[in-house]
């Protein structure tokens, strides 16, 4: 039988070409996610897709590590990730997300994920980093698709490259002037009895602006286009708002917001029943996966209470999503509080987004996304 | 009303009881470090993993298939490994004790 798991798609580059294996089974996904001997996430710039070496000159921590490197970092910087748990810190998301649905509401029309999404996860992720709110206004200045490369096949575009590194230096280096913000907390805290570096404090940055960037976004957009395609998705929830938590899951199961990261396989070895190569590079289909249908009865389907739902939208195993708390929440309250306050949402205009090679084109991703609230 | 006890990594025991509902949700309300309960039950997170005292694990019953694919590469999974979400409070459990066991 022919394994349907993995497929090898040549990705095209002018310093050589390169033989990736696709891995689209959940199984052989979730078995790769979790054994970081074979597939390493210790590169620099190799963990997408199209490399981003040369976009930055640190690596992002401690997503571009191994343990036993990368749990000690990632234990030290964990804490500041679980504040989004806090009653205090659903308070002032509730807030933003309610503030944002004031602007749904009393436009003619909303060009959903510029003029909603971007701006919202921008003040969320305010709230996330600890930094005053008006910083978000800058962060919505660098637009959408910032980082590339979240998408198979998007070149990293070198300028907006380095304004987010030119930021998160500028941050770091200014660290004390806004305390309690991830910047001050990185400056403090301690793996084992040393500080972090000064590369350390960058590459952690650095994958907290670009991780939980486009990937909310994406979310963000995929609840109001579930909303306005599925009347009845939003009168579900706006009656029984305890339906939002498993919805969330639901969606993040459907959107699946980060496409597609890369592992290294330094040493050769085997996906599925698949051959790799020693120094072979794997891309893991997140969304792909989570459409399997030896795990997800209908998986084409949106049911809001599916249950269990052991999507991979965070991953698993050691790199499983750092803010999955913050998103998780901001998914919850958006789509309760925008359920209680619309009444019906308009498409007006629609352009889907296209096949990228990693097969997760469904009805929630949009290019372009144009809506009337009310 | 049935008495759970859950030791957290340090040692630490807190106790509490609840006439329903799920092991998990009474460890958020009695705020029992290291049990998340994210996903509200949808056996989507695993952040409210425990492990059952020997003594209770025949009357909690085993982990389900489904239970087993969330944790099975958890480093602290083991026969004793269940997601408290899935365990439902009855009487029969009155005074189940379980270790916090996420990482």
């Amino acid at each position: 039988m022919t394994d349907l798991s993995t497929v090898t798609i040549r990705r095209q580059d002018p310093e050589g070409d390169e033989d990736i294996i696709f891995v689209r089974g959940f199984r052989a996904l979730k078995t790769a996610l979790n054994d970081w001997r074979t597939f390493s996430s210790d590169t620099h710039g190799f963990n997408v897709v199209t490399p981003q070496d040369k976009t930055r000159d640190f690596k992002q921590y401690p997503f571009e590590l191994d343990p036993p490197e990368h749990t000690e970092v990632r234990a030290a910087i964990d804490p500041f990730f679980k504040r989004p748990l806090t009653a205090d810190y659903a308070g002032v998301i509730g807030r933003q997300v309610s503030q944002a649905i004031d602007s749904l509401l009393a436009a003619e029309r909303t060009d959903v994920t510029p003029e909603f999404s971007l701006p919202l996860q921008s003040r969320a992720l305010t709230t996330l980093l600890g930094m005053p709110e008006s910083e978000g206004d800058l962060w919505v200045r660098w637009g959408t698709n910032v980082f590339g490369a979240l998408r198979a096949g998007d070149p990293p575009d070198q300028g907006r490259a380095d304004a987010l590194v030119a930021y998160v230096t500028e941050m770091t280096d200014r660290a004390a002037e806004f305390p309690g913000s991830l910047f001050d907390a990185l400056s403090r805290v301690m793996v084992g009895d040393r500080p972090l570096s000064r590369d350390e404090r960058l590459g952690v940055a650095h994958i907290s602006f670009s991780g939980g960037r486009d990937t909310v976004i994406a979310m963000l957009t995929g609840i109001v286009a579930l909303y306005a395609k599925d009347p009845a998705a939003m009168a579900a929830i706006r009656e029984n708002p305890a339906l939002a938590m498993p919805a969330t899951e639901e969606l993040l199961r459907v959107i699946s917001p980060l496409r597609v990261l890369a592992r290294t396989c330094p040493h050769g070895g085997q996906i599925g029943e698949t051959p790799v190569a020693p120094g072979q590079r794997i891309a893991l289909c997140y969304g792909r996966a989570n459409r399997d249908p030896a795990v997800f009865a209908e998986p084409d389907a949106i049911r809001l209470d599916r249950k269990p739902n052991p999507h991979l939208a965070f991953g698993s195993g050691p790199h499983a999503c750092l803010g999955n708390a913050h998103a998780r929440l901001l998914a919850r309250s958006l789509l309760v509080e925008l359920a209680r306050r619309a009444t019906q949402i308009d498409i007006l205009d629609a352009v889907p987004d296209p096949e990228t090679g990693t097969g997760d084109v469904h009805g929630l991703r949009f290019e372009r996304l144009v809506v009337a609230a009310r | 009303m049935p008495t759970v006890r859950f030791r957290e990594k340090d040692g630490t025991i807190r106790e509490g009881a609840a006439e329903d509902g799920s092991v998990m949700e009474l460890a958020l309300r009695l705020g029992v470090r290291g049990i998340e309960g994210q996903c509200g039950g949808s056996i989507s997170c695993g952040t409210c993993h425990v492990h059952v005292a020997p003594e209770w694990q025949e009357r909690a019953g085993p982990a389900t298939q489904a239970e087993i694919d969330m944790l099975e590469f958890e480093p602290t999974f083991g026969p004793a490994s269940r997601l408290s979400c899935q365990i439902v409070l009855t009487p029969e459990l009155d005074g189940l004790t379980v270790d916090v066991a996420t990482t």
